[in-house]
């Protein structure tokens, strides 16, 4: 079984999947309050909590953070539903035992993007952070440089430029000037920095001066936390400098929500492991996201554009998702959102990082149905609420019988249903030189393997990683391509999908899940 | 140096571009360049020379005097390079300047090289920098691959002098024929990271009667407020065919995809071919191939030339109601594919030869030509 959760400044929604399937959903309105606002059971009904934990469910050792953590009091909650199976002691009596959790993994979006945003004073607030280029003179207009996204405007404390920079090749455009760092270095830290976004000019295809700016950062002070764009891969200069800016200034905050999540994971019996839904769709360790908390943004579209197509039972479609007032309109390809790097965010800021492909269209339900059909055909296509406020907008569209979408309806938020559904992924992003085509072939090949080995150490499930996307594109006019390497996973047998050449577990059609699972009716 | 003709009172003045009228034109420019994308660096910059500076008159060709001197501007090179070396604000300035001590004329307006892709914005960042107005004209209408495949050479004038400034601030100073030109510099492009900022046919107001693509720039923004402005699919097809005679030659998903390699056809231009297939995933309905070498330049409906370059083909997302770049193409993608006809002058048989199909070695006919036999 599988446990997914969305952490969101108004609460944490929770559900408890087994084989794809959504056996409970549990929510509380905000962080840090225990009441509970639960979604419907699998009946249906509306149970108060259980004043003592379901025989079944597994004893969790005490934990200090028990009476504050609303996060572990819903896990524990989620698993009273766990399904009791039969197994044989030694005495060969039947005993009943739980079915084990396997996973939490968490989307933590929610928070990391209001943390961008957040007023002085509140609990989870992004760190303003210094901002170091690279370039090979100090741009005119703007003055120094800037930038055109007004969050990376403001969580940019100070600017400053050197003299340096390589061209597409990894040829030096311009020699690094050591007294240009030593000032630029002196100018940052005397000004207080703790985090420090480094951006080079052509850094993608040389990091050399990048990695002398943090040496230089790091021989004075060895506590700053410095991170650089070429790690972020892709191109563009503001477009990394902008993933190297969201990083560093949320590193603070993503480390005490990832720290949160872990502790409430593993105060669960049976030691399941703590993963992070990412933008990409994939799902990646705390530890990792600490490092890359960037990736953890645009995570919970990407997870909802799973869940939805997933419990729709379709591997290709165009899914909409509708809250109140629009419908976020996106493709799912395979069983994973479509993705690209270079998109504008619902923060409105391009950033190298991939994320999935979406459009926002505010409708009203009258004109709902007419919004989707001129955007979509020659698919099949699904609808699901993003939000609770979304169900009437959804309910508004035709049903699937009658030549419209497949609704699906879980009873539970879908991007924590989702989230449980995600599985280990990496994201290549490189220029690459290459005169022939076997040269290009050559550099492909490797940077599928660099994927898929990515992939393999990120924690998939043995032999299950796969290519799910290579592309070499021509870089105009010059002798690059830019290669594009999106490497995936299938689960284990808790998630009803097949590891790579398994057999597919056997899922009961709609009916059959009724009244005894939460899981989404395709209609 | 020779004394610039002053303008005429801005009697004629089409509009006061402003930077709040560079979405417009960042949203129209991706619709005449097969795509493009981010190019926030250079919109940055060209919105801060027009605070600092002021609006840039845009002029019709007419409402200058004849003998004024002017010069197009725009970039030659890569699209990539502009991303990772964004404008520093000051080239276009230290290209005409170049430009005007080689020459000794001193400009008296600006004109565009091309008002599509990048390049519709550098020519309003030069006439800001420069306090000059923008002629609303271009010599191209779109983006093709050589310096020399223009109206304006089309016409007879002179790509060279140029003067030619990197981001780097290097700058070089070319005299050739126009037909070597574009072979010069591009080595020169390639050595200093991609892509440089160009001042070039250098000429008059009068001279360009009769040679540039009128009203390109103002083309571009409506096409922009369009794309900008327009959420319904229909209304949005309709608004490109009143304004720019957009027509949908067919839709469907992006069925298969060829990646790029180079071939030795590819070398004779600054790109490298792709091939799309546009078709409905169910079998019906037509199979549309697109050849690109960096801008679509074929579409083969079944089997036959159904629109060809130098008209503009586009591929436009169905779902996001905006242009597919080339670079962002991508299997299963909802789209339209789209032709918007190129000015008159290029279906002469002397457009057709230097911008044509068979320019780009498809050895084709472009659809005029076979209505023509």
């Amino acid at each position: 079984m599988r446990i997914g959760v969305r952490l969101d400044t108004c609460g944490v929604y929770g559900a408890l999947l087994d084989r794809g399937r959504v056996l409970r959903a549990r929510s509380t309105r905000a962080l840090g309050d225990h009441t509970a606002d639960r979604l419907p059971g699998p009946r249906g009904d509306r149970d108060p909590l259980p004043e003592r934990p379901h025989p079944a469910a597994p004893h969790s050792a005490p934990h200090p953070r028990d009476r504050a953590s609303p996060e572990l009091a819903l896990l524990r909650e989620l698993l009273t539903a766990a399904p009791v199976s039969a197994h044989r002691t030694a005495s060969t009596a039947p005993a009943a035992r739980t079915k084990p959790v396997t996973s939490v993994t968490w989307d933590i979006s929610g928070i990391l993007e209001s943390a961008l945003t957040a007023p002085h004073g509140s609990r989870y607030r992004a760190q303003r952070v210094a901002a170091v280029r690279v370039l090979p003179r100090v741009p005119v207009a703007p003055a120094g440089g800037g930038h055109h996204a007004p969050i990376i405007t403001s969580l940019v404390s100070r600017r400053a430029v050197v003299a340096g920079g390589h061209d597409l090749f990894g040829t030096e455009l311009v020699a690094l000037e050591a007294e240009s760092v030593s000032a630029a270095v002196d100018e940052l830290l005397a000004g207080g920095a703790r985090a420090v976004a480094v951006t080079g000019t052509g850094a993608a295809a040389c990091s050399d001066h990048e990695v002398a700016v943090a040496a230089e950062l790091l021989r004075r002070r060895p506590d700053v936390r410095v991170c650089l764009s070429h790690e972020a891969g892709g191109l563009g200069l503001l477009e990394r400098e902008a993933a190297t800016v969201l990083n560093a200034a949320l590193l603070e905050v993503a480390d005490r929500l990832i720290s949160q999540c872990e502790e409430a994971t593993e105060a669960l019996a049976g030691s399941p492991s703590c993963w992070f839904v990412t933008g990409d769709g994939g799902r990646v360790t705390g530890r990792r996201l600490r490092w890359s908390p960037v990736t953890g943004l645009a995570a919970g579209i990407a997870a909802a554009l799973i869940g939805a197509a997933r419990l729709a039972r379709v591997a290709d479609a165009v899914v909409a998702l509708a809250d109140d007032r629009a419908l976020t309109i996106g493709q799912v390809r395979d069983g994973l959102p479509h993705i690209e790097a270079d998109l504008v965010g619902s923060n409105g800021i391009r950033t190298s990082v991939p994320q999935s492909v979406t459009t926002r269209i505010p409708v009203h339900r009258t004109s709902a149905a007419a919004q989707l059909a001129t955007r979509s055909r020659h698919t099949s296509d699904v609808v699901a609420a993003l939000r609770p406020e979304g169900a009437e907008l959804a309910e508004a569209l035709p049903r699937h019988a009658e030549g419209g979408p497949r609704q699906v309806r879980p009873d539970a938020d879908i991007t924590a249903v989702g989230a449980a559904m995600t599985e280990p992924s990496a994201w290549i992003d490189l220029l690459v030189p290459a005169d022939t085509p076997e040269g290009l072939d050559r550099h492909q090949a490797e940077a599928e393997q660099r994927a898929l080995g990515l992939v393999a150490a990120y924690g998939a499930h043995p032999g299950s990683a796969h290519l799910v996307r290579s592309t070499a594109t021509a870089v105009g006019y010059l002798r690059i391509y830019r290669l594009q390497v999106r490497a995936g996973s299938h689960g284990g047998p808790d998630t009803g999908r097949p590891a790579q050449g398994g057999a597919a577990a056997p899922e009961p059609a709609a009916g059959q899940a009724r009244g005894r699972s939460t899981a989404g009716e395709a209609q | 140096m020779n004394g610039a003709p002053a303008p005429s009172p801005a009697t004629g003045v089409v509009h006061r571009i402003t930077a709040d009228d560079l979405p417009a034109v960042v949203a129209g420019h991706a619709l005449l360049s097969s795509g493009g994308g981010g190019i926030d660096g250079l919109t940055l910059s060209v919105a801060e020379l027009l605070r600092r500076h002021g609006p840039v008159e845009l002029v019709p060709l007419d409402a200058l005097p004849p003998e004024t001197h002017c010069a197009a501007v725009g970039l030659a090179g890569g699209f990539a390079p502009l991303l990772e070396l964004p404008p520093g604000g000051d080239e276009s300035v230290l290209a005409v300047r170049a430009l005007e001590e080689r020459t000794g004329n001193r400009l008296g307006a600006v004109v565009a090289l091309n008002s599509a892709g990048p390049n519709a914005l550098f020519p309003i960042a030069a006439a800001a920098s420069l306090g000059l107005p923008l002629v609303d004209c271009d010599g191209m209408g779109r983006i093709l691959p050589l310096i020399n495949m223009t109206t304006y050479a089309l016409g007879g004038l002179s790509a060279t002098p140029l003067a030619a400034v990197s981001q780097t601030g290097e700058t070089a100073v070319l005299d050739c024929s126009t037909a070597r030109s574009d072979r010069l510099l591009r080595g020169i492009v390639e050595a200093s990271g991609g892509a440089m900022l160009c001042a070039l046919y250098p000429t008059t107001v009068g001279r360009l009667r009769g040679v540039a693509i009128e009203g390109a720039t103002s083309r571009v923004m409506r096409v922009g407020e369009l794309l900008t402005g327009e959420n319904r699919h229909a209304g949005l097809l309709a608004g490109l065919a009143r304004t720019v005679g957009a027509r949908v030659l067919a839709s469907g998903q992006v069925t298969a995809l060829d990646l790029p390699t180079p071939s030795a056809g590819a070398r004779h231009f600054p790109s490298v071919p792709t091939s799309i297939v546009v078709s409905d995933p169910s079998g019906d309905g037509p199979v549309v191939r697109l050849e690109a070498q960096n801008e679509i330049l074929l579409a083969l409906i079944d089997g036959a030339v159904t629109a060809a370059v130098p008209d503009v083909l586009c591929l436009l997302d169905r779902q996001r109601l905006q242009p597919v770049s080339l670079e962002n193409v991508a299997l299963a993608d909802h789209v339209d594919v789209l032709v918007v006809p190129a000015a008159p002058m290029w279906h002469t048989p002397q457009g057709l030869a230097m911008a044509g199909p068979r320019a780009f070695g498809f050895p084709v006919r472009h659809p005029a030509e076979e209505v023509s036999r």
